[in-house]
């Protein structure tokens, strides 16, 4: 997967089966380090299809869905695909760590997902603004003057 | 996003169908919340993560929810430098963006450079406290974290300890 495919994905020039590849890609664990940032808003947009599928009816649902034969964009179809990607918006914006309930640490460009990465990290950066004995009593000190 | 707004404000004159029309404008109107809860909790810090996160000589930590939950902390988020040279002015200047307004500040420079700071953020929901924690060290490795969550000052403190 390139960085100008996803750019095409955002300029809209990709194909159905094109975007299929995209979150099939995002789907899997070996992710190029520089398009990790983008994992959260394709799974995301995965996610919100998946529970826009379960509240619309079928055959409604299915009108809308990408044909292969047929890419005749009706209106009533933008204005889903546009709910779909304010929700998904939202979705993120209201809940940034939607897809990182696991945590994830990137060293040197490299992304890791286990808990041993993960808790070194956090420990080592605790550690390196790790308060001194001095400022804490000069904390206290400042609380008893002021 | 705001380009998509305008545009579906014209559409939503053009629309018939009642109930697309209240969709839209429901839409619309959540769009708007979740962009000033977004530029509250993001904006000058995230970008910070976002532009060197994955570089080389740089950790990036964006700790789970499972594992911060023992701490009352809904996000952390925490980038160290190898090296901060390169990126220590745009933190620094990020520093500034951010503290405005903060609730509590103590920081310490050497040579006119801030080189440490504790920051508790503003923010508009009383029971969600935002702090920066800042820190350059010998050689210039650079930790910058941000916290967000329900732990006060004092379990931020314990935490540094």
């Amino acid at each position: 997967m390139n960085k100008q495919r996803i750019e095409n994905y955002f300029s809209g020039t990709t194909t159905h089966k094109e975007e299929l590849e995209i979150i099939h890609y995002f789907s899997s664990e070996n992710i190029d380090s520089e398009l990790i940032l983008y994992q959260k808003y394709f799974l995301g947009l995965e996610e919100l299809k998946t529970n826009i599928a379960r509240i619309i009816p079928k055959e409604e649902y299915e009108n809308f869905a990408p044909s292969s034969k047929n890419h005749t964009y009706s209106i009533k179809r933008w204005v889903v695909v546009m709910a779909v990607a304010a929700s998904l918006t939202l979705l993120l914006m209201f809940f940034p760590n939607i897809n990182s309930n696991k945590g994830y640490v990137v060293i040197n460009g490299k992304k890791y997902t286990d808990e041993k990465h993960i808790a070194l990290a956090f420990n080592t950066a605790l550690e390196n603004v790790k308060l001194d004995t001095k400022q804490i009593f000069n904390d206290y000190d400042d609380d008893l003057f002021n | 996003m705001i380009m998509m707004m305008i545009y579906l404000i014209n559409t939503v004159k053009t629309m018939k169908n009642l109930k697309q029309k209240f969709l839209v404008v429901v839409f619309l109107v959540l769009a708007n919340a979740g962009m000033s809860f977004s530029a509250q909790s993001q904006g000058a810090v995230l970008s910070i993560f976002t532009k060197y996160g994955t570089n080389k000589g740089v950790t990036m930590l964006e700790a789970s929810r499972v594992l911060m939950k023992e701490y009352k902390i809904k996000t952390f988020k925490s980038i160290i430098f190898d090296d901060g040279t390169r990126a220590l002015p745009e933190i620094r200047k990020c520093i500034e963006i951010e503290k405005d307004g903060a609730l509590s500040i103590k920081e310490s420079t050497k040579d006119g450079l801030l080189t440490s700071g504790y920051y508790q953020l503003k923010s508009k929901n009383t029971n969600l406290k935002r702090y920066l924690i800042f820190k350059v060290g010998n050689n210039n490795k650079t930790t910058f974290i941000y916290v967000e969550g329900e732990l006060s000052p004092d379990d931020l403190v314990e935490l540094l300890k």
